[in-house]
């Protein structure tokens, strides 16, 4: 046979013929499963899901900070005045166009933050600038969607206002989670989106701690590809 | 109690001592033991090198054996034979019914020695004493997948004078593995060597077990450090059945 | 076909350099102490959970594979719906095909690739180097391979043979680095030439640990962030789906993600897990514009519904290497497959039959540890020992050693010729032995020195234990009889 350019039914009729099946099935139900699994996090209760989510945000070296609405502007400019390690002079920041960080004036705080020298607002108008803005920045804010208990994950989806780089490609990651949409396991994640009539966003990124390797004789060394040093806020 | 025992054939071959031993233990707990005569092998090796069809001559001599209306009860001096007899066979016979059902109503009359004692006489302490120290491979099939691991441990804990110390991974393979020790003698070498080693790193001066085969490999490992140079001072190797028989 | 390397060495010849390496054989030992450690202790937090998420992934995966084609047709349809461009490759040959279609109709000429061990099945590097188009691996250890042009020795940390100051002098040689030999700037050092290259690469090329049905998602586990890298930046993106990655949902995606990452690197989640459905959004302005997905059989179909389908449930977690007692010595490159350990020992003749893989499948002492350590419950030790009992069958044994097997049988099966036999060889034995055992100096004498060449045998005793117990009975038959 030719190479290329195959058809469904020509990857489909092998595999059915070697099951016995005569053609595709229209429609497969799924069968009632035998088993179900306990989790760590059956019978905590929301506080306790978020203490669990900040001890295990710890364990995979994200430093966590708690805050409320009100502190929220002033507890990022601080964890971007305190600065990193090999950061340099300059201090970049880029941030997803939220409306939620529009409300509680971060975007006036950082501008007014002496420590910044650069602020950019993901602006689906910019197109590219937005990525190159990013490749320098130093922090990149964003708000996550979720929380998971368990693993100290954070839900980020990209969207027009929230791009993949911001998450990325900065030196640091910090990122907002607010401590109502912290949920056990990534279990109620995928049952939410499994509910929801919405197309999935192009991209669900599940994000816990920062980019790491330890190809080089098992040393663990952070911040390969992406942010060498994350943060999380978590806003109660 | 009327018990038909099993003890594999390496013990015929090569340790009747362990044999011994065994028969003394479960006849002190009041154990009567028969023997069939015909038994031989349980033929695993065969299997396992992929040899189906020269097994089930040899399997089917081991089940007639032992598949008799008055053994109701049978104990095994190995985990791993009576692993190949009652989960192995079951391979072996899957187009013969009759086997497969011989050997399915088998495996519910078959006992691993320390398992029996433990969990059917209900015996942790049978009274032995031994004044070393010692340590304890678990063996694969045993441990893994007969799932059988606290019962000769509960054993060794009741030996008078006995002082347990746990080597590292005492359930990692010691590189016997029937055929597979002649096949790939580096590899297999290499594993008991490592397995060796933890053994001495316990300081204990004596290692058992309750498999033949793994005790022959370790004996043969520890027995060419110790020519090479790499290991000081004896260690004896004793299958679990001799120190529950011993008092030392 | 890629699956097999280095295959004019014998495995005994692979085996032997292998354990001539140190450093080698040291680092696959305290890589999978290290692994095996962190595994544990997640696996002990979980309880009874443990077990309760294995089976359900067992009968989660098992219904897929009954229903295969089902789910094929589900998941390709559902990315085509998600903006996708579904290709259909029943062989590798079909893939490469595809890839190098997309290639030209993008114009492209540049690639990067985050790891994926389908494109190494089919040997993708090779064939896109040779129509001149780049190609750079972006896992540090992967570009590390690439850059030495070496092979994986282990399936999640494949440079571990290199040590750090071999790695540096390679980029010192090859790509100017002037730094020192610690991991930390070696690895900053390729944070900073590889992103570049993300920036710069036309297409970026991935595997997919799972693809969702119900959804046409397909999911990258990283550590590094390369594979987000791969998945943000470059305007076209091939991912590479094997059909037996395929979930029915979300819900048993969450199944998988809880058993993956604990499995293969002892963490609760890796770094970055992107769950992806389709090109950019509408006012996106990262991630792909185009998305190709080379949906491929290359073989797998024939492990359904056949005495190997349990390994469709494979996940490819490295639990098994990380846990079996010859991997730890012979390491990934003893077996001359890019499927290395205990799951390759199924998989690897599963997809390329018994011809060429030498003695491959008896590498293994069928301890069992892996088939207790998959978190999918494969039976490993006995899928390596029915790829024996094919190869008998098959008749593509070793000749030499059937007459052995046939007289062992007849031994073991026939008492008066066992008996024959001990009353042979125990004096025999004897006589070669020193003190109760065959020891070095045994090993002139053929399929004995199989043994006493790293070890020593016990002798036959001269004695059979069933003599004593049938004497040891009449005795007592003589005490009960003279007690009466």
């Amino acid at each position: 046979m030719a190479l290329g350019n195959k058809k469904l039914e020509d990857l489909l009729n092998p595999i059915s013929e070697q099951l016995g099946h005569a053609n595709v099935a229209d429609n497969v139900e799924m069968p009632e499963w035998e088993f179900k699994a306990k989790r760590v996090t059956d019978g905590l209760s929301a506080a306790e899901l978020v203490d669990l989510f900040e001890s295990e945000a710890g364990k995979i070296r994200v430093t966590a900070k708690r805050c409320t609405k009100d502190t929220l502007a002033q507890t990022i400019a601080e964890i971007v005045g305190a600065g990193v390690p090999d950061s340099g002079d300059a201090c970049s920041v880029v941030c997803a166009d939220e409306e939620a960080f529009a409300e509680i004036g971060l975007y006036d705080a950082l501008r007014a933050s002496d420590k910044v020298t650069d602020l950019h607002v993901w602006d689906e108008q910019a197109g590219q600038a937005n990525v190159d803005k990013a490749y320098v920045a130093t922090y990149g804010i964003t708000y996550a969607s979720a929380g998971i208990a368990e693993s100290a994950t954070i839900v980020q989806p990209t969207s027009a206002k929230c791009g993949r780089a911001i998450s990325l490609l900065p030196l640091v990651h910090i990122a907002v989670v607010n401590a109502r949409t912290i949920v056990p396991t990534m279990l109620e994640i995928m049952q939410a989106y499994a509910a929801s009539d919405e197309k999935l966003p192009s991209q669900v990124c599940f994000i816990s701690g920062p980019s790491a390797t330890a190809d080089i004789e098992l040393v663990r060394v952070e911040g390969v590809h992406g942010p060498m040093y994350v943060n999380y806020v978590i806003v109660e | 109690m009327k018990i038909a025992f099993f003890p594999m054939c390496m013990i015929d071959m090569m340790y009747p001592e362990i044999g011994i031993a065994a028969v003394n233990v479960l006849e002190r707990l009041g154990c009567e033991l028969e023997m069939p005569d015909e038994q031989v092998c349980c033929g695993q090796g065969l299997i396992n090198s992929g040899y189906t069809k020269e097994m089930i001559p040899v399997a089917k001599m081991m089940v007639d054996a032992y598949y008799r209306s008055e053994y109701e009860t049978i104990v095994s001096l190995s985990g791993s034979c009576m692993n190949a007899i009652v989960n192995d066979y079951q391979v072996l016979f899957k187009d013969d019914p009759e086997y497969l059902e011989r050997t399915r109503k088998l495996k519910e009359r078959f006992f691993e020695f320390t398992d029996f004692i433990v969990n059917v006489l209900g015996v942790t302490d049978v009274g032995a004493s031994f004044h070393d120290t010692v340590t304890y491979h678990k063996s694969c099939h045993l441990t893994r997948i007969l799932g059988i691991s606290e019962p000769p441990l509960l054993l060794l804990q009741n030996v008078e004078g006995l002082e347990y110390r746990e080597m590292e991974h005492a359930d990692r393979c010691c590189g016997f593995g029937g055929t597979f020790s002649f096949k790939q003698p580096v590899i297999a070498g290499e594993m008991v060597y490592e397995k060796c080693q933890t053994i001495i790193d316990t300081g204990a001066n004596v290692v058992c077990g309750a498999d033949a085969p793994c005790l022959l490999n370790i004996k043969g490992g520890l027995g060419r450090m110790r020519a090479e140079g790499k290991l000081d001072r004896d260690i004896r190797v004793m299958h679990i059945a001799q120190i529950l028989d011993s008092k030392e | 076909m890629s699956i097999l390397y280095n295959t004019e060495a014998t495995l005994a010849e692979r085996v032997d350099e292998c354990l001539a390496d140190d450093f080698k054989h040291n680092a696959i030992k305290a890589a999978q102490e290290a692994f095996y450690v962190k595994r544990g202790e997640l696996v002990e937090e979980m309880g009874e959970g443990w077990q309760q998420l294995r089976m359900h992934a067992m009968e989660v995966r098992n219904h897929v594979t009954e229903n295969l084609d089902y789910y094929v047709k589900q998941f390709a349809q559902n990315a085509e719906a998600n903006g996708c461009v579904m290709h259909y490759a029943p062989s590798g040959d079909d893939a490469l095909w595809e890839v190098l279609d997309i290639f030209e109709s993008h114009g492209a000429t540049y690639a990067v690739k985050s790891k994926s061990m389908m494109t190494e099945e089919v040997g993708l590097n090779e064939v896109l180097e040779e129509t001149g188009i780049k190609i750079t691996e972006t896992d540090c250890a992967e570009n590390i391979l690439q850059t030495a042009e070496s092979k994986p020795s282990h399936i999640v940390v494949p440079a571990l043979h290199f040590n750090r100051s071999a790695i540096a002098d390679i980029y010192r040689e090859k790509r100017g680095y002037d730094g020192t030999d610690v991991p930390e700037e070696i690895t900053h050092f390729l944070r900073k030439i590889l992103r570049h290259e993300f920036m710069e690469a036309e297409v970026g090329i991935r595997g997919c640990n799972f693809a969702v049905a119900s959804t046409g998602s397909v999911t990258l586990v990283t550590n590094e962030g390369n594979g987000r890298m791969v998945d943000s930046f470059p305007k076209v993106q091939i991912v590479f789906v094997g059909i037996d990655r395929i979930v029915p949902d979300l819900e048993a995606l969450d199944t998988m993600m809880a058993l993956l990452p604990r499995s293969a690197v002892g963490a609760k989640m890796t770094a970055y897990f992107s769950l992806d459905s389709g090109p950019r959004g509408t006012g996106e302005v990262d991630g792909p514009e185009d998305v190709h997905i080379i949906l491929m059989d290359n073989g797998r179909h024939e492990l359904a519904n056949s005495e190997f389908q349990d390994m469709l449930r494979c996940m490819r977690c490295g639990a098994c290497l990380n846990i079996c007692p010859v991997y730890r010595h012979i390491t990934g490159h003893g077996y001359g497959s890019i499927y290395p350990g205990p799951m390759g020992l199924v998989l690897t003749p599963g997809l390329v039959g018994y011809d060429d893989i030498d003695n491959m499948v008896y590498a293994c002492s069928l301890c069992g540890a892996c088939t207790e350590h998959c978190p999918v419950s494969i039976p490993i030790h006995d899928l390596v020992r029915q790829h024996r009992i094919n190869i008998v069958n098959q008749g593509k044994n070793h000749k030499i050693e059937v007459p052995i097997f046939k007289a062992l049988g007849l031994f073991w099966s026939n008492k008066p010729i066992y008996l024959a036999g001990m009353k042979l060889g125990a004096p025999i034995m004897e006589l070669l032995g020193h003190d109760g055992a065959l020891d070095a100096s045994s090993t002139w004498i053929p399929v004995v020195k199989n043994w006493t060449s790293t070890r020593d045998f016990d002798i036959l005793s001269k004695s059979r234990f069933r003599t004593w117990f049938k004497e040891h009975k009449a005795e007592q038959k003589n005490t009960e009889g003279g007690e009466q």
